[in-house]
């Protein structure tokens, strides 16, 4: 009886559940999509935006979010692609010896060593899901189109994390906005900060983020601290794949949700909101446990555990943003003006 | 569980070139045949045991990919021990060997233990390497050589072991200094030379085989 009475309640939740989901829909695609440009600073979307974007309209709230400054198109894509497509073809021909044409410096990869790399990553990205793997529906789009980014920006170049990146918008949108989305994407300040591999940038952020993280986790700090553990040990994977990698994927497009909404400031405090959950067993662990603990999140987190975590997350320092304390920190740490 | 020393061990080499695939079979004892790419650095422990004295491994493994070298060679600091890895099926991860050796000898401790590790050896028929180039290049650098597979598990053990036995023997002979910790060894807690005596607080008796 109980039971049944159980199994009645569940099915009662599950109902109102996707009712809710079936109404936040309709809301999306009636009334705030059309209307969007006046509409997506609102308090009533802002709020709703943070509960989750249902999946059926994900891909079109994150293209209009996005953006697309750099003013691309479905025939640059092309473009792109085709000039990937040779460039695979002329190795092939010329045998598997990139040796000859990749140099081993300092610089991001020629293109040359990337489309080889762009290979051997796409097999490895979401292995569980069995869809990028050789062979599967999604090997060939997300091979050609980190290729055909790595065409585009060749000072960029193809750099891992990439491909988790573009996994995730693939399987929201079809290729061509998935490629206009991720270009524009990557071009954000922290995103080009991180795939350029500035260090002296990266940096700064690290050191922001740790600011923020001792004014919402002071103990948890200190005991990172005394263990000599460097936030860029866990944090650097949690970035170059916005989450992707490391959050389980209906948790991390949660996210991603409200990256687009709020912008980088959401990537840390995401960040600290994981640290924030598992705080009282991260006290607990020495320096191996914590860093094999954080490069290796548990799977079961769920979005709304998470988010009640995040939710009190402070981002404000002395009436001070995110962005602000970072450019503070920029100035500071300015090299005196006669660089070398 | 108590030791008497913790090793810290780096894993470098090229991408791709099975070094997460090494790290697993080592501490798990499986082999996953799709392992997600590694970005930064991930991490592994495992107990072994060196002439009846249990020694931890504290285990770095970091990301191949060139792009990543500015921020792995911070993580040389500290290791006592260090995995070189290039892919027998592979020429070019041979040919990067220099470069990588280069960069460990300028950023650890002088006498950090190198192993040299051929690895992907199940796959004769795709071989691109040559035992005898990898032997050579070992004998030339003053490194310890093996070729091994993540996949049967051949001579992963080995590798992982005789490294540390070389560290071992080193701090026998009195080359490390191991009250410097920036040699990437440490002595276990109920092991310290410096303060003997200290670690008593809990008042329990003899707790060397206990866990934690
Ligand atoms: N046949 C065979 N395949 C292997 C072996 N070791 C690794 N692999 C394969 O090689 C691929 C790359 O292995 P990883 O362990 O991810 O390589 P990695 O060196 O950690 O690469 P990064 O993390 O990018 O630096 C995997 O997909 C494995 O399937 C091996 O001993 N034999
Ligand atoms: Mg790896």
């Amino acid at each position: 009886m109980k039971e049944a009475k159980l199994r009645k309640k569940q099915l009662q939740q599950q109902l109102k559940h996707e009712d809710a989901l079936s109404a936040a829909v309709k809301i999306w695609n009636v009334e705030i999509l059309p209307n969007w440009e006046t509409m997506r600073y609102t308090k009533r979307v802002r709020d709703l935006w943070w509960n989750g974007i249902p999946p059926s309209v994900r891909g079109k709230v994150w293209k209009l979010a996005f953006g697309n400054d750099l003013n691309l198109t479905p025939e640059l894509y092309e473009i792109c692609l085709n000039r990937a497509k040779d460039r695979l073809k002329i190795m092939k021909e010329a045998g598997s010896d990139t040796d000859s044409i990749s140099s081993f410096s300092d610089l991001p990869s020629s293109k040359e060593a990337s489309v080889e790399l762009i290979k051997l990553d796409v097999s490895r990205t979401f292995p569980q899901l069995c869809i990028f793997q050789k062979g599967g529906p999604y090997h060939e789009l997300l091979q050609g189109l980190l290729g055909a980014y790595a065409c585009y920006r060749p000072d960029v170049g193809y750099v891992q994390g990439m491909s988790f990146i573009a996994a995730v918008l693939l399987l929201n949108m079809d290729v061509d906005d998935a490629f206009i989305c991720f270009a524009n994407l990557l071009n954000r300040p922290c995103q080009i900060a991180f795939f350029r591999l500035d260090e002296s940038l990266m940096n700064s952020y690290f050191e922001t983020y740790e600011e923020f993280f001792h004014e919402n986790l002071p103990q948890l700090y200190y005991h990172f601290k005394k263990l000599n553990l460097n936030s860029n040990l866990y944090i650097i994977d949690w970035l170059f794949t916005l989450y992707a990698k490391s959050l389980p994927l209906d948790v991390a497009s949660r996210v991603w949700d409200v990256f687009c909404r709020d912008g980088e400031e959401f990537l840390f405090r995401t960040a600290l909101g994981i640290l924030k959950l598992h705080q009282d067993i991260l006290l607990s662990m020495d320096f191996i446990h914590l860093a094999q603990f954080l490069t290796r999140l548990p799977e079961t987190i769920s979005s709304n555990e998470l988010f009640n975590a995040l939710d009190s997350i402070n981002m404000i320092i002395e009436k001070k943003k995110f962005s602000q304390v970072f450019a503070d920190l920029r100035e500071q740490n300015k090299p005196p003006s006669d660089s070398n | 569980m108590s030791y008497a020393y913790l090793f810290k061990y780096i894993i470098i080499g090229d991408t791709g070139v099975g070094k997460s695939c090494l790290l697993l079979q080592f501490t798990d004892k499986r082999f996953q045949p799709v392992h997600d790419l590694t970005i930064g650095v991930e991490f592994g422990a495992r107990m072994i045991t060196i002439d009846g004295k249990q020694i931890k491994l504290q285990i770095w493994d970091t990301a191949g990919q060139e792009s990543f070298r500015s921020i792995t060679r911070s993580y040389y600091r500290g290791a006592a021990g260090a995995l070189l890895v290039y892919d027998i099926t592979r020429r070019d991860t041979f040919n990067h060997l220099t470069t990588w050796l280069e960069d460990a000898r300028q950023h650890s401790s002088s006498n950090m233990v190198i192993m040299l590790i051929g690895n992907k050896s199940d796959l004769e028929a795709r071989r691109d390497v040559k035992k005898e180039e990898g032997e050579a290049f070992a004998r030339e650098h003053g490194l310890i050589f093996m070729e091994t597979s993540a996949k049967t598990a051949a001579n992963v053990e080995e590798a992982f072991i005789n490294t540390a036995k070389e560290i071992y023997q080193k701090i026998q002979d009195g080359v490390f200094d191991i009250n410097n910790e920036a040699n990437g060894i440490k002595i276990g807690p109920q092991h310290s030379l410096t303060n003997p005596g200290m670690s008593s607080s809990s008042g329990g008796g003899n707790q060397s085989s206990g866990c934690c």
